[in-house]
């Protein structure tokens, strides 16, 4: 990296600016395309992926609505019946919904927020492949007829070995769970970037509501997407390695299965609605002409609905058998979340009450999500009912009820959005002629599809069947239903003629065609690949913006960073809650890397899908490999103090402070991994206490002494790691606290194989050794990845890359060292409580 | 350039004002994360008391006391963040958080009694 100075005071015009910053920031042209790792380009890339997954996903939903048009129809068999609903759901909620979101979050949060990009480029690139790559071999396996067939919600035991053999499932549990790594990733990208790289002055209290939506999201996907990848591949190892996690006959339960996935899956409904709710806020104050009543009140709604989402996973098990009492608590739950959904809901209607709305196509599908998501909510507060519910349950009224408010929630709000968002996109405007009849198609057709099914539901037709005898009344319900699937889908379709139509023919606009008040209007549009010429300070809340008077003024570089330094990538980052400026942030330029990384992630994982383990191991080194040499591409090679970033400020690089970007995403990372670790201690605590056939034959046994020095040992590792980062502050040779380090990290995974060499009762007996297994697994884990960080801290040593200023990386360590070590003596300490808790047994009733 | 009055200058001198003013925040997940504490405290003494066959009595005071523990919980966190912000507060982000975080507490608060309340009156493990 070049190493010269430029003091930065080099001034000009704003078309001067423009190029130079353009000429840093693009990306390249044809091949070099695949190597972008732009916030504006990889957010489109999410988005269009995501719109032709809806296609596919629409198409499937059409064709059982074919099949389900008459009674008895033969249009498909069973089997590919089965495959084909699986698929239609898998689709819209991972491959179409959830990446939806992710697609709007990188776009606009950067631009909402003030500032260049995402903290972490690459990641944001590797978690776009990832999700191309997941969604792709899920596809593939449909074409194949090999797609999987159990479900969307894939319960065992009918997604077990035993019920589906081949590979189906597989696919699910794989591609899923690659395509939920692309998630996570976004997750803590978001999270850092909202916290730490708003504009200057941009506290908490000044942000866009859009940004505490997304906030609130991502943080939820940090603690939400863990249980599910861990039930994935708990299920997974279960049908590779005959770990009997599931399976009642040896200690399973099928019922850990529903709980995991609904831990995610609940939350998940909300992770979906509150991006669309943010969406709203945003673009319902601007066609009302006044700004959104109730900021603080929306903020504390969102909190909890994010809390209590996660609480009432249970209404969705309503008739597994748990007690009267529990039942209590999670209807209650489920009742009252519709409290902090209606304060949004209110202050919405308030804010249209107080202005004076114009009426435009925003609008119209604001108004439609205003219908359709009532009519979800209300059926939703029906079914937190357990009598209801149990009347209910599995038949096509549930099926009615998250349509519409999936379809409420998503549906109509990404449609407003996009029509609202359009000139930002492509810097022209919208012409309307088949925008309004394509809304009314929508409109009618979707409600015409999924209102008839609350009767069908009600009158006893049960979801996820194939074909139905001429019973009365379901015949013509499901005729017209499947009418109505076909107006929608006409519907879409003329939207997407008219999108085309207005991407090329629309009248060009030069910014602010709504007269908006957010900062993503205070830019050229379309965006250039660097967003803002400079970087504005904020003194107002971000949507009470004079973006007409601030736009110009930041382009002729009169905000932060107006100028070029070094052909560097900069922005700034700002204290969490005040927003003032903290350090001067230095972004990554394109790179193929997050390409390559996502291949050999992708080719591991696909090698698993075939059973070829070993190859598959050798392409998860080579991952990790890639993650490293990533590492090695980031950071300076020398200490430069304060450096100017304009407007009379300097701060030090974030190589240079003590807690940048990098720091927190591996405290978020941290999170999330700590949830999968504590999921996983429920599975252990939950199969003791509730599954069938416990307690074990054979009683647990661990070596205590091979226990206790491996705990002692991860210690060591958790020291060392901090004499080494000791070492490099006081500048001296940190060399002799690494390979202590290390040694203690091999001694620990050492001694932890032989504990789960000699786990009883064996893990492929019965779930007691199985479960024993995977905590002991998932400490080897840690250890094998603190091998990583130490290999990654020798590496950046060696380049040059640390000094007494710049050691984040082995704070890093340290953090991981330490995270291990915690963990490590708690899953140790369960393994060898292990046999106290079966005595326990004994006691019951 | 600024986004309505005249620019400020910022120096790192008046940063370090600005940072001491700060609120946590972490804070804003304080009220829910008692509620989240409440309802796992809740779910695992019910299965754990209908498991090894606790009396019906001994479950339900059980689980009172766990509903108490948790509403007192929320009243200390009012009492200690009602001092720890003073009024007038010290800036507008501070009066921000303020009340933010007693609205969450409120919410929780009542979110504990609403969800978890009535159904120590239902039979306890069938």
């Amino acid at each position: 990296m070049n190493t010269t100075i430029d003091d930065g005071t080099h001034g000009g015009s704003a078309l001067k600016l423009h190029r130079q910053l353009a000429e840093i920031w693009a990306t390249g042209p044809g091949l070099q395309r695949l190597a972008a790792i732009n916030h504006s380009v990889i957010g489109v890339r999410f988005m269009v992926t995501a719109f032709v997954f809806f296609a596919i996903g629409g198409v499937l939903g059409m064709l059982t609505r074919v099949q389900l048009a008459t009674p008895n129809a033969t249009f498909m068999d069973a089997e590919t019946y089965n495959q084909v609903f699986t698929m239609h759901g898998s689709i819209m909620l991972f491959l179409f919904a959830i990446p939806m979101l992710e697609g709007i979050a990188v776009y606009l949060t950067p631009k909402m927020l003030g500032t260049r990009d995402f903290a972490f480029p690459r990641l944001t690139a590797y978690g776009y492949w990832c999700y191309l790559f997941g969604g792709t071999i899920l596809t593939t396996a449909l074409v194949a007829g090999v797609a999987p067939d159990s479900g969307w919600f894939m319960y065992t035991p009918l997604s077990s070995n035993v019920y589906t053999p081949g590979i189906n499932a597989d696919v699910w549990l794989l591609g899923v769970t690659f395509v939920e790594i692309s998630a996570l990733t976004l997750a803590v990208e978001i999270i850092v970037s909202i916290l730490t790289m708003r504009a200057p002055g941009m506290s908490l209290d000044r942000m866009p509501i859009f940004g505490w939506y997304m906030l609130v999201t991502a943080l939820m996907m940090v603690v939400a997407f863990p249980p599910l990848i861990l039930g994935s591949i708990l299920l997974e190892t279960e049908r590779a390695f005959g770990l009997p996690f599931f399976d009642p006959s040896r200690g399973g339960d099928p019922l850990l299965w529903q709980h995991l996935f609904w831990l995610f899956g609940h939350p998940d409904v909300y992770i979906i609605f509150l991006p669309m709710a943010g969406l709203l806020s945003t673009m319902i104050p601007v066609f009302a002409g006044t700004p959104l009543i109730g900021y603080r009140a929306i903020i504390v709604a969102i909190i909890g609905l994010a809390f209590i989402s996660f609480g009432i996973w249970v209404h969705h098990m309503f008739t597994v058998g748990i007690p009267h009492l529990a039942l209590a608590f999670f209807s209650a739950g489920s009742a009252i979340v519709a409290v902090p959904t209606s304060v949004q809901l209110f202050a919405w209607l308030a804010t249209l009450a107080h202005g004076r709305p114009i009426w435009n196509v925003p609008m119209l599908y604001i108004f439609g999500f205003f219908s359709t998501f009532a009519i979800g909510g209300l059926t939703g507060v029906m079914l937190a009912m357990v009598p209801f519910d149990w009347q209910a349950h599995d038949t096509y009224f549930v099926v009615a009820h998250f349509h519409y408010v999936i379809g409420g929630s998503v549906a109509f709000p990404i449609l407003a959005a996009l029509y609202y968002w359009l000139p930002l996109l492509t810097g022209r405007t919208a012409v309307y002629r088949l925008a309004i009849p394509a809304f009314w198609l929508i409109f009618v057709g979707f409600n015409m599809t999924f209102f008839l099914m609350h009767l069908a539901g009600l009158l006893g037709m049960p979801r996820r069947i194939y074909t139905y005898p001429a019973v009365e009344n379901w015949t013509w319900l499901n005729l017209l239903s499947s009418l109505g699937g076909f107006i929608m889908t006409i519907g879409f379709a003329l939207v997407v003629i008219d999108l085309i139509a207005q991407v090329r023919y629309g009248r060009r606009v030069r910014r602010d065609p709504w007269k908006a008040a957010t900062l993503e209007w205070a830019m050229p549009i379309p965006p250039s690949p660097y967003a803002f010429a400079s970087l504005p300070h904020i003194e107002v809340r971000a949507d009470r913006i004079a973006v007409g008077d601030l736009a110009p003024s930041l382009a002729r570089g009169e905000g932060y960073l107006g100028f070029v330094r070094n052909g560097w990538q900069e922005t700034l980052g700002v204290h969490m809650t005040s927003g003032m400026p903290e350090q001067l942030i230095v972004l990554p330029r394109s790179t193929y890397l997050p390409l390559w990384t996502a291949l050999a992630t992708a080719t591991a994982v696909l090698c698993m899908l075939f059973k070829l383990y070993l190859l598959s191991l050798g392409m998860v080194l080579v991952t990790a490999a890639l993650f490293v040499l990533a590492g090695q591409s980031a950071g300076q090679t020398r200490d430069y103090g304060l450096l100017p970033v304009g407007r009379g400020l300097s701060l030090p690089p974030h190589t240079e402070t003590t807690n940048p970007p990098a720091w927190w995403a591996l405290a978020f990372t941290l999170v999330a991994d700590g949830t999968l670790f504590t999921s996983l201690i429920f599975g252990l605590l939950y199969l003791w206490i509730s599954a069938p056939n416990w307690p074990p034959v054979g009683r647990p046994d661990t070596s205590l002494a091979i226990a206790l020095a491996s705990v002692v040992v991860l210690v060591v590792a958790a020291i060392s790691a901090r004499g080494a980062l000791r070492a490099v502050v006081g500048s001296r040779a940190p060399g002799a606290w690494i390979a202590l380090s290390a040694a203690a990290l091999v001694a620990a995974i050492a001694g932890l194989v032989v504990l789960i060499g000699n786990v009883i009762p064996r893990p492929t007996e019965h779930a007691l050794g199985a479960t024993a297994a995977a905590v002991l697994g998932f400490v080897v884990l840690h250890a094998a990845i603190g091998l990583l960080f130490l290999l990654s801290n020798i590496l950046r040593l060696t380049f040059g890359l640390v000094s007494a200023r710049r050691h984040i990386d082995f704070r890093l360590t340290r953090l991981w060292s330490d995270y291990t070590a915690i963990t490590g003596a708690l899953a140790i300490g369960l393994v060898l409580a292990l046999p106290a808790l079966v005595d326990l047994l004994g006691m019951r009733s | 350039m600024k986004a309505k009055s005249q620019p400020e200058t910022l120096t790192n001198s008046t940063m370090k004002v600005h940072k001491g003013q700060a609120c946590h925040l972490w804070l804003l997940a304080v009220g829910f994360s008692v509620w989240a504490c409440a309802l796992a405290a809740a779910y695992v003494l019910h299965s754990v008391g209908c498991t090894f066959g606790w009396s019906t009595d001994t479950l339900r005071w059980s689980l009172a006391l766990a509903i108490l523990i948790h509403l007192a919980l929320i009243g200390a966190l009012w009492r200690t963040f009602a001092r720890r912000f003073p009024t007038p507060p010290l800036s507008q982000t501070d009066s921000f958080m303020r009340w933010v975080i007693m609205g969450t507490l409120i919410a929780a608060f009542i979110t504990i009694v609403f969800t978890l309340g009535p159904a120590l009156f239902l039979t306890t493990c069938t």
